[in-house]
């Protein structure tokens, strides 16, 4: 059953005299409790579309239908209210608040949801049940991807929706943050998109889905995912 | 131009509310500065204009016998002097026997001209000029007849009123001396032409030395020359008094003379005829000392006396350069706290510009621009906003702040407004905003470009954030609920915010309270005196001893209480090297009466005073002044020259005017001599003007009395001090709320763009628009509840300081701040803090937080 519905979504930007055209007519769905990959190189696309699937843009044209409701006309208020019970967010820079413990900025997001996780216990599930009192700062890149993770996580999303997850990360530590997102939707049956330009990862996912230069250039499923363990890049 | 120029001009136009905030902070330090400091010397200096301009007298001398031209000569003896002689009386005259000071107008005078307000001056007989204050208290009109008492002794009856005029001898519109009639308080001034006044010589000696105008009127060095002057005039009227007396005595004695001839020979005749009469004897000898008490009398009605006169002598004068004073007090303190919150606060809004331009600094770097070339950038930015504030802040300071207080004070003074442009302060406020701007940037570039490109064109690793102290105390932490938590920590890890935070709101606060404080303060100085202290309401002086016929007449009147005799005398007390002068020294007829009189309060403990056997009590200022604790001892000389010693037993709770309170037999001891009773204290329930005056009359008419003052009247002196600050007072309340409004908004501004990614995080994380507001508006009123607090604090403690300075050597000023000031200063601050947060709130809500988040910087 298709969670989400992406109709001739375009989003255009007024740059002066010139307009710049980010996602030209898109059109593709994903299913609930699958992990889809989000595939393209870098400006083709892929984060407007994804922050418009998150709420925090809306389409200039099309229908982004999320369990059933169309958010494109979505008021303001709207958005944030969708942000906030419905949508994870994780990062390529982990946007960790530096003045907050690692507990305290997963309880940041939970504190404003009505059937959050406990703090400590997702961080706990995140391998980081040590460092709870510990500070951002303190923390290693893939430590604070995981706390990032950890904070989406918290709220009790619906939709885990990752931009560039690994990007600034090595290999072995992108490898694990790859596996705690693998797992929220294989065990948690969360529905999770991942944005990335590294087509090895397309291999993780239920469905592929290549943008290219605005335009969604393939979709393709994937009935046997190869676990991230298992994929060399 | 250069690529950096060019940059720089951007820069300015891209940031261009934060250039004019910088712009704005220094005008706001500059200007108060400027302002205030030069309001004092402006004042002075149209005082000093005024009275060089109109040719105000130095010495002013009163006869009793009056004055000649061989006086005039007399008086110019003196190197530099020019004399003239003028008439003067004090008269009564128009709607109510109103007492005026009546001058003989001569067109030729030199000295204390008039100026016109309205009309002219008299072109005949029939015409008269009055005090301005005439027509702006008692009503009179152009073209109106004013008609004077037989007593008046003018050549008319009435007079036609041509005109309006200010006079350099009365520089203060709320007094004009008293006077030995009517009520004993002088309304206003006339003058009519001197040939109207039936006196036989003139009264008044004017002397002015054209020396001396060249000093300030106020200053140490013009009251020093004034008093050898005055020593040398005295030097030579002694003679000339001797010799005024002996020719009127001749003059007038001249039938006394022969008289004097014929008893005398009638007496040697008797004698050469051998005859020894008994009933001639006798005769002879009546006759003679009928003929001595003739002679006795008018040796007493010829003898010369004088009294000198000062400027610091006449009505009002001191006080204006006392007020002069207390505004240059208020300029120490005021200004300093603006340029402080001005430095601090540039000096975080250009680290915050160059901490933003980073990168760019790093790029210039790698270009290979050396690091003045880049510094320059900077510096010329902030050197930039740091004059044109400084340079609009001068002028509009200079020019703005005197002239309205001068407006103000020629509202009742005849001002002639002088406002220099004060170079000076200019210089001495361009080096300090420099300093603010330029020294800020100055520091803050050069530790920036001590990095390498390479780090420069990285973000700024983030300063590790450190648990809060609080986080130590575990039961209150855990109380605390996750948005206080993070509150508190967001606080205490942007320290320098804090600080300037509170400093701006708490220096707000203070500055307005002490605006409400400075007037309160000197408002309940009056109202706390005749009130609490003094509750009579009148003091009659007495021509005698004896009270009878005033207790008559007080008795008549409907809102006679009760009365009081006392001893009341003027004097100075010294002691410990130390002296005060005009001290009234009070000596109760019944000790136990004086308790419903005057409230004598220790201000030790509080405890009620009583008089003693010996010794006596001081009011507070004295004893301070003289260095005196109970039981030391003081000396005493009183005018008519009873001199004493005696301890003191009780320092009393006073605020306006020396006192000295002795009984009866501590007087005795002291003085050697019993006490007479001269004067009355006199309570009164509620009068209105009309009735003060009248009573005042009858007094003096059927009472056998000298004068009658009320209280009121003192009361009102000090109450049109503190309005005359009230401007002065409302401009610094709203230059202090600027301050703070400014000191707010920008460092919230700040605030914001620093912690533009964490607003955003929040933001995506699906916090409403309201919450994400509040997650940096809660600091803000945090900051803004501690800074009121301290600013409670703090305003007290200024209040305190400024009174101190301001204080005059007569009054105490008891700080006083009513509920009033601080209700405003709050709300003012509770405003602020609210439009902030909701500019704040409209700029979060349109935050870009996709672009926000998208890059790693
Ligand atoms: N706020 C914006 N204003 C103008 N152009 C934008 C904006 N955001 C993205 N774009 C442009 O849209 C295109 C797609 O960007 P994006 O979705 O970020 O690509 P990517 O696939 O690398 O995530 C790019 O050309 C980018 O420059
Ligand atoms: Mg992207």
């Amino acid at each position: 059953m298709a969670y989400i519905e992406v109709i001739n979504e375009s989003k255009r930007y007024q740059m002066g005299e010139t307009t710049i055209v980010a996602n030209d007519k898109l059109s593709f769905e994903a299913n609930q409790g699958d992990l889809t990959v989000i595939l393209g190189p870098s400006g083709a696309g892929k984060s407007t579309v994804l922050n418009i699937l998150g709420g925090m843009d809306s389409p200039s044209d099309g229908e982004v239908i999320i369990d059933g409701t169309d958010i494109a006309k979505y008021s303001d208020k709207q958005l944030t209210q969708f942000r906030r019970t419905d949508i994870g967010f994780v990062f390529q820079f982990y946007n960790l608040i530096p003045n907050l413990t690692t507990r305290e900025n997963v309880e940041l997001a939970s504190s404003i949801v009505p059937d959050a996780l406990d703090a400590d216990q997702v961080l706990k599930d995140v391998g980081l049940g040590d460092r709870l009192d510990n500070f951002p700062s303190q923390l290693s890149g893939g430590e604070q991807q995981r706390v990032a993770i950890a904070r989406a996580l918290a709220k009790n999303p619906k939709l885990l929706l990752c931009d560039e997850p690994t990007g600034a990360l090595d290999y072995e530590t992108g490898k694990q943050v790859l596996t705690l997102l693998e797992d929220a939707s294989r065990k948690d049956h969360k529905t999770v998109l991942i944005i990335t330009h590294n087509s090895a990862l397309a291999k993780m996912a239920d469905r592929v889905i290549r943008i290219n230069d605005a335009k969604v250039r393939s979709i393709e499923d994937n009935p046997n995912p190869t676990p991230v363990e298992e994929i060399e890049w | 131009m250069k690529p950096l120029t060019k940059n720089l001009w951007r820069g300015i136009r891209g940031s261009m509310g934060r250039f004019i905030a910088i712009i704005l902070i220094i005008m706001l330090g500059v200007l108060t500065y400027v302002g205030v400091k030069a309001t004092g010397p402006a004042l002075k200096d149209s005082v000093n204009q005024t009275v060089t301009n109109l040719h105000l007298s130095d010495v002013q001398i009163m006869s009793t016998t009056g004055f000649t031209k061989q006086d005039v000569k007399t008086a110019e003896k003196v190197a530099g002097a020019k004399a003239e002689a003028v008439k003067f009386k004090y008269v009564t005259g128009g709607k109510d026997s109103y007492a005026i000071a009546l001058y003989g107008y001569q067109h030729n005078l030199t000295e204390n001209k008039l100026s016109l307000r309205s009309g002219h001056l008299p072109k005949n007989n029939h015409q008269i000029v009055l005090d301005y204050r005439a027509h702006s208290k008692y009503s009179y009109k152009l073209g109106q007849k004013i008609k004077f008492d037989k007593s008046a002794e003018l050549k008319h009856r009435t007079y036609t009123v041509v005109g309006f005029v200010d006079s350099p001898s009365y520089v203060d519109n709320t007094e004009r001396g008293s006077a030995n009639v009517g009520d004993g308080s002088v309304k206003f001034f006339a003058e009519v032409p001197a040939s109207q006044m039936n006196l036989s010589a003139a009264t008044l000696l004017n002397v002015r030395f054209s020396k001396l105008q060249s000093r300030d009127t106020y200053s140490h060095s013009y009251k020093e020359a004034v008093s050898a002057k005055v020593k040398s005039l005295k030097k030579v009227f002694k003679t000339r008094g001797a010799e005024r007396s002996k020719t009127l005595y001749n003059k007038n004695a001249g039938e006394l003379t022969a008289s004097q001839d014929k008893l005398t020979a009638a007496k040697n005749q008797l004698m050469a005829m051998g005859m020894t009469s008994k009933q001639a004897t006798a005769q002879l000898k009546s006759e003679q000392s009928q003929l001595d008490t003739a002679k006795a009398k008018i040796k007493k009605a010829t003898k010369t006396t004088y009294t000198w006169q000062t400027r610091s002598d006449l009505p009002g004068f001191t006080a204006l350069g006392q007020s002069a004073d207390r505004i240059a007090a208020i300029a120490n303190v005021f200004p300093v706290f603006f340029f402080l919150v001005a430095a601090l606060i540039t000096f975080t809004t250009i680290t915050r510009m160059v901490e933003e331009a980073r990168a760019q600094i790093g790029t210039f770097k790698a270009l290979g621009y050396s690091k003045m070339a880049i510094a320059r950038n900077y510096l010329s930015y902030a050197f930039i906003a740091g004059m044109i504030g400084t340079i609009i802040g001068a002028f509009v300071g200079n020019i703005s702040l005197p002239r309205l207080v001068l407006s103000l004070y020629q509202n009742c003074i005849p001002l002639i407004a002088v406002d220099k442009f004060q170079w000076s302060l200019f210089v001495i406020s361009i080096i300090i905003a420099l300093i603010t701007t330029v020294g800020a940037a100055a520091i803050v570039v050069r530790s920036e470009l001590k990095e390498k490109p390479s780090e420069l064109m990285r973000p700024r690793s983030p300063k590790s954030a450190k648990r809060i102290l609080m986080e130590r105390i575990k039961p209150l932490w855990r109380r605390m609920n996750f948005n206080q938590k993070v509150s508190y920590r967001n606080l205490f890890r942007y320290k320098s915010r804090m600080f300037m935070t509170i400093l701006g709101i708490a220096g707000g606060t203070a500055l307005i309270l002490t605006g409400f404080g400075i007037q309160n303060s000197i408002g309940a100085s009056g109202s706390r005196q005749y009130s609490e202290i003094a509750k009579y309401q009148a003091v009659v002086r007495l021509n005698g001893s004896n009270s009878s016929q005033a207790v008559k007449v007080l008795k008549q009147d409907k809102q006679y209480k009760s009365q009081t005799a006392i001893d009341a005398n003027v004097g100075n007390v010294s002691a410990h090297g130390h002296k005060v002068d005009d001290i009234n020294i009070y000596a109760p007829s019944s000790k136990n009466q004086l308790k419903n009189f005057v409230k004598l309060i220790s201000t030790d403990n509080g405890k009620n005073l009583s008089l003693k056997k010996s010794g006596v009590v001081l009011s507070e200022k004295m004893a301070s002044q003289l260095k005196v604790k109970v039981g030391d001892t003081i000396r005493v000389k009183t005018t008519d020259n009873h001199t004493g010693t005696a301890k003191v037993t009780g320092i009393t709770e006073n605020f306006v005017g020396h006192y000295m309170y002795l009984s009866q037999s501590a007087y005795q001891k002291m003085f050697g001599t019993r006490a007479k009773t001269n004067t009355l204290l006199v309570r009164l329930s509620h009068q209105n003007q009309h009735q003060r005056e009248k009573l005042a009359n009858q007094l003096m008419k059927h009472g056998d009395t000298m004068g009658t003052s009320y209280t009121v009247d003192q009361q009102q002196t000090i109450t049109t001090m503190s309005s005359s600050l009230s401007t002065v007072v409302l401009i610094f309340i709203l230059l202090s709320g600027v301050l703070s409004f400014v000191v707010l908004y920008n460092l919230t501004n700040i605030n914001v763009s620093e912690r533009i990614r964490e607003l955003s995080t929040i933001k995506v994380l699906g916090f409403y628009d309201k919450e994400v507001t509040m997650y940096i508006v809660r600091e803000n009123i945090m900051l803004t509840v501690i800074g009121i607090i301290v600013g409670y604090g703090v305003g007290n403690a200024l209040t305190a300081y400024i009174l101190r300075q301001a204080a005059t050597d007569q009054i105490i000023f008891p700080l006083t701040i009513h509920w009033v000031g601080y209700v405003v200063a709050t709300a003012l601050m509770v405003l602020f803090t609210v439009i902030v947060m909701l500019v704040t709130h409209r700029r979060l809500k349109h935050v870009d937080m996709v672009e926000a988040l998208k890059s790693n910087e």
